[in-house]
């Protein structure tokens, strides 16, 4: 029994240095700006950078157009799915987990070929058409994660009863998705919604490809050319990533409890 | 003179090739308290959903108060229901969970909230003390009251019960039952109670349809259900019943023969021929050991086994190849019967029913 707990103390150590010795390396390394002396110079200079700054409020501003849109099309899909068409599930789940399998740079290559000025949804003639294409590719990116985080959400009350018992006091469909499902569903939304913020946070290929001024690419050329500046950069975004992991674990102490089934 | 509220006529449904429930016919009255009685899959519950809109009947039409309600969606049917699951909406408190109904139909805030609480004080679930509650914060019971009160606010036409009380325990199954019927009693409202608890369903229905294989079996009160049943599905499902096999020796005189005993009994063996084999059935209480009066019939058997239940001993006795399960009450000053001693067991032959 002691030996296990040793084996097991051992196996914990090695994966806990495994990935934190490159961190606190980075950290190390993002300090060291300064000549003798740890600083925090490195990270003044990136956040005090306009291009950071404007790159940064681009793809918060790209993220939150991402998670209205993901929301508007995950939440109505995956209760009906489980309402109506359950035999459907197997198929929409793989639907949702292409973008898993097909790189992000064939995905936009597609764009770039389907949306082009010469095509009859000319999306690339524009910013604002750009804008929104890149928007839907963040969806189409995001969609795994929050397809999955919804659907966890969903399973966890008893849509169909819930949903006969709204209706049977009169409600309609926007009042039965608005009133009782999407409240009762909404930490998962949540958890979907921070983890597409970090994934459109970081995403490079496609904002690159379509020429957009989004964080990813900032963060690519600032690495290509600098030395210390990368690191304070990577340790920002560390944060920004694990600061919304955090803000789902808070708020999933919230979710409304399910006990809509008998005991 | 009759006054029906909810009439179901010639409704069919089908699943596919499946037929789930097949020319099911009942008229219900005004204020009355019906309960679908019957086993899984029987079809009680899909006639409920067909009532309440859930599901469309594939044929028939089904008619309230006048008005064909039939391709009417649930929202437009003014129809409370209670589900079996509570389906409380776990993001409301009480108070909104019950005022839900009355949001949605647009009533004004002071009148909705007077409404809540009338309707909390039904339930003896006080506004004041229960009304900030969310539903993970009541019991089953309370959960399940919650339900019928949020059912019963917007002032529904029609109340439909579906196996409300499955899923609380023994003691709160019962007193919640006799609360259901009380209420339904004050508001005379016209109530459908699904149930496969016999029990249940003869204790608070004016009447039962018990149901099999998607058809009415019989419909009747508890009295004529359990008393007359008018099929062999409705006397085995309804109550415990002793089954004896017969053959009629002389239909004329009304002779049987049971395990080489003869009984009379004339005037039961409507359409029976003579040489027919026939089953018996009589129910527990019908019978007692040794004669008794008032009973014209005897047979005599082996005691097989003796329960002691302490003010019921519950005694099987062999007769030919069949076993008969009577009640006696417990008598302190007499012991109770052995195990395999010879015995009489005796009944009236009126209470004897013929099944073919």
């Amino acid at each position: 029994m002691k030996t296990g707990r040793f084996w097991a103390w051992v196996t914990f150590i090695l994966g806990a240095a495994y990935f934190f010795i490159p961190l606190i390396a980075t950290v190390e390394f993002s300090m060291r700006m300064r000549r003798g002396a740890y600083s925090f110079d490195a990270y003044a200079i990136v956040l005090g950078d306009p291009r950071f700054q404007a790159t940064f409020g681009y793809s918060v501003v790209a993220a939150v157009f991402t998670i209205i849109l993901g929301v508007l099309i995950v939440v109505p899909t995956a209760y009906w799915i489980r309402l109506r068409l359950p035999h459907l599930r197997p198929i929409v789940e793989f639907i949702t987990l292409l973008p898993l399998v097909i790189p992000a740079i064939v995905i936009v290559f597609g764009y770039i070929r389907m949306y082009g000025s010469n095509s009859p949804l000319p999306f690339l003639a524009s910013n604002t058409g750009t804008n929104a294409l890149l928007v839907i590719g963040y969806a189409t990116l995001a969609l795994p994660y929050m397809y999955r985080a919804v659907d966890t959400g969903l399973r966890t009350i008893d849509v169909k009863t819930l949903t006969e018992a709204a209706q049977i006091l009169g409600a309609g469909w926007t009042t039965i998705i608005g009133k009782v499902i999407l409240p009762n569903v909404l930490i998962a939304v949540l958890s979907g919604a921070f983890l597409t913020f970090a994934i459109v946070l970081g995403e490079f290929t496609m904002a690159s490809l379509l020429n957009r001024p989004a964080f990813g690419p900032y963060l690519q050329n600032i690495g290509a050319n600098r030395a210390y500046e990368p690191a304070a950069l990577a340790i920002i975004a560390f944060v920004i990533t694990w600061g919304c992991m955090s803000v789902i674990q808070v708020l999933s102490r919230f979710a409304p409890k399910s006990s809509n089934r008998p005991n | 003179m009759s006054d029906t509220f909810l009439s179901i006529q010639n409704v069919r449904k089908s699943f596919g090739a499946v037929t789930v429930v097949d020319d099911f016919n009942l008229d219900i009255e005004r204020g009355e308290f019906v309960s679908f009685l019957g086993p899984s899959g029987c079809g009680k519950t899909t006639v409920l959903r067909m009532v309440a809109g859930f599901e469309d009947p594939t044929e028939g039409k089904i008619v309230v108060a006048g008005k064909d309600i039939t391709r009417l969606k649930p929202n437009q049917r003014n129809v409370g229901m209670v589900f079996q699951a509570y389906a409380l909406f776990p993001n409301l408190t009480v108070a909104q969970n019950v005022g839900f109904g009355l949001k949605i139909a647009g009533m004004a805030r002071a009148d909705a909230d007077k409404r809540v609480a009338e309707m909390l004080e039904l339930i003896k679930l006080p506004l004041a003390q229960f009304g900030d509650r969310y539903p993970y914060q009541l019991s089953g019971g309370q959960q399940q009251r919650v339900a019928l009160a949020r059912a019963l606010a917007p002032k529904p036409k029609l109340l439909l019960l579906d196996e409300p009380l499955s899923a609380l325990d023994a003691k709160v199954r019962v007193s919640l039952r006799d609360e259901i019927r009380m209420i339904q009693r004050e508001l005379g409202i016209t109530t459908i109670f699904v149930t496969h608890d016999q029990e249940e369903a003869l204790s608070i229905s004016d009447r039962i349809a018990v149901m099999y294989g998607g058809k009415a079996e019989q419909v009747g009160t508890p009295f004529e259900i359990y008393n007359r049943p008018a099929t062999k599905f409705v006397a085995n499902f309804v109550g415990t019943l002793n089954v004896l096999e017969g053959t009629v020796s002389d239909a004329a005189t009304g002779k049987v023969r049971v395990d080489a005993q003869e009984i009379g009994l004339k005037g039961k063996l409507n359409g029976s021929k003579s040489g027919e084999t026939i089953s018996l059935a009589l129910r527990p209480e019908a019978i007692t050991l040794g004669p008794r009066p008032g009973h014209d019939a005897s047979l005599t058997g082996e005691i097989h086994d003796v329960q002691f239940l302490g003010s019921v001993i519950r005694v099987r006795v062999g007769v030919g190849g069949s076993r008969v399960s009577l009640d006696t009450f417990n008598n302190p000053s007499s012991p109770p019967p052995q195990a395999g001693e010879k015995t009489t067991i005796s009944f009236a032959s009126n209470d004897v029913l013929v099944l073919h």
